[in-house]
């Protein structure tokens, strides 16, 4: 072992095991540069030592702990309070509380949306609604049949540029796409 | 038996009793109140540091762990809480030549020798601390002055075992070179 190595050990010497204590031992008894080190090292030791705390030291201040109490109160925020929240959240009881809430809502929702929308079923909605309509059901179904129709043709691409070009062009009128509208 | 009552006591006070915490608060203060001073050196840091330390534990109480000693405990709280004193002190570049204040001279209660000596040492040691990184400090702190196991200190700190004794290491090769430094000055000029 070198004497730089050494050093530390001696600096390290309460956290040293048995072994490396008796082979520093060995080292120190016959390098004087260490030896000064191991006693100095000694020498603060025992001076830490002398001013460690004991539990008498430790007096305690009624005044300090007086105000730390009224900070606390200040704070106003009880250590229990997330806890009880915490508990009250992971409760089984909450859990299937809380999904039969999720199921009865999702339930409602789907229910109202089926009722607003005239698509779905018209005649029933309008007249489950107001019964007072039953009269304008049957055209206003037509209404949206057409509008519907109408949408749909005009996605046809080919079929509403044929029929475009024949009402433009009467020369070139293939009569069918008219057929085929009108049929539609 | 009194480790019973003090779980008894704090069993209560995570049930949100304010005077079961008081008793906690008096009988830790004490020992958080030196700690404080022991890594702050200023009595109005180290009385803002004890506030903060049992905020923190009253704020946190409910995630007390029984199989932990509460004393370990309130050695991490106060070495977080001072630590970052010491990280706000660098950073507001703080650096004061005398750590103690000097309108409030380290006063002890009895006039004995030993005691005196004590105190001497100590307000060397506060000062010649404030050279040490907030590392080495913690280390030094809580091994050789508070006496900790290298154990509690990697607990505490949340180090391995390796890094505290290399911390250990400097810190005491530093600390011996400015106490023997001091010793040397004031014996040149008495």
């Amino acid at each position: 072992m070198n004497c730089k190595k050494n050093e530390k050990l001696i600096y390290l010497y309460d956290e040293l095991s048995d072994g490396q204590r008796e082979q520093l031992r060995l080292h120190v008894q016959s390098c004087p540069k260490c030896q000064e080190i191991f006693s100095r090292a000694q020498k603060q030791r025992t001076l830490f030592d002398a001013i460690r705390p004991s539990t008498e030291s430790e007096s305690t201040d009624p005044v300090r702990t007086r105000r730390i109490m009224a900070r606390i109160n200040a704070i106003n925020a009880p250590a229990t309070r997330p806890a009880f929240f915490q508990g009250f959240l992971t409760a089984p009881a909450t859990r299937y509380a809380l999904a039969c809430l999720s199921a009865i809502l999702v339930t409602s929702f789907a229910i109202e949306i089926g009722r607003v929308s005239p698509v779905a079923n018209p005649t029933v909605s309008i007249e489950a609604r107001e019964p007072s309509a039953r009269v304008n059901t049957a055209a206003l179904y037509e209404q949206v049949k057409r509008s519907w129709r109408a949408r749909r043709r005009s996605t046809d691409v080919g079929l509403y540029a044929c029929l475009r070009a024949c009402e433009s062009n009467s020369d070139v009128d293939c009569g069918d796409c008219k057929t085929k509208y009108l049929k539609d | 038996m009194q480790g019973l009552d003090l779980k008894h006591v704090i069993d209560k006070a995570i049930a949100g009793d304010q005077a079961a915490f008081a008793t906690i608060v008096d009988r830790h203060e004490g020992f958080v109140y030196s700690l404080s001073l022991r890594f702050l050196a200023s009595r109005a840091d180290a009385e803002d540091a004890t506030q903060e330390v049992f905020i923190r534990l009253w704020k946190n109480l409910s995630r007390y762990r029984p199989d932990v000693k509460l004393s370990t405990w309130l050695y991490k709280i106060t070495t977080n809480v001072c630590l970052d004193v010491l990280r706000s002190r660098k950073r507001r570049s703080e650096h004061r030549s005398h750590s103690i204040d000097p309108d409030e001279p380290y006063t002890h209660p009895s006039g004995a020798d030993d005691q005196v000596l004590g105190e001497e040492l100590k307000m060397i040691l506060f000062e010649i601390t404030e050279k040490l990184t907030p590392k080495q400090k913690a280390v030094f702190i809580l091994r050789d002055l508070e006496g900790l196991e290298v154990d509690e200190v990697c607990n505490v700190l949340s180090l391995s075992a390796g890094n505290v004794k290399s911390n250990l290491y400097y810190a005491r090769q530093k600390v011996g070179e400015l106490v023997t430094k001091y010793y040397a000055e004031s014996k040149g000029n008495p």
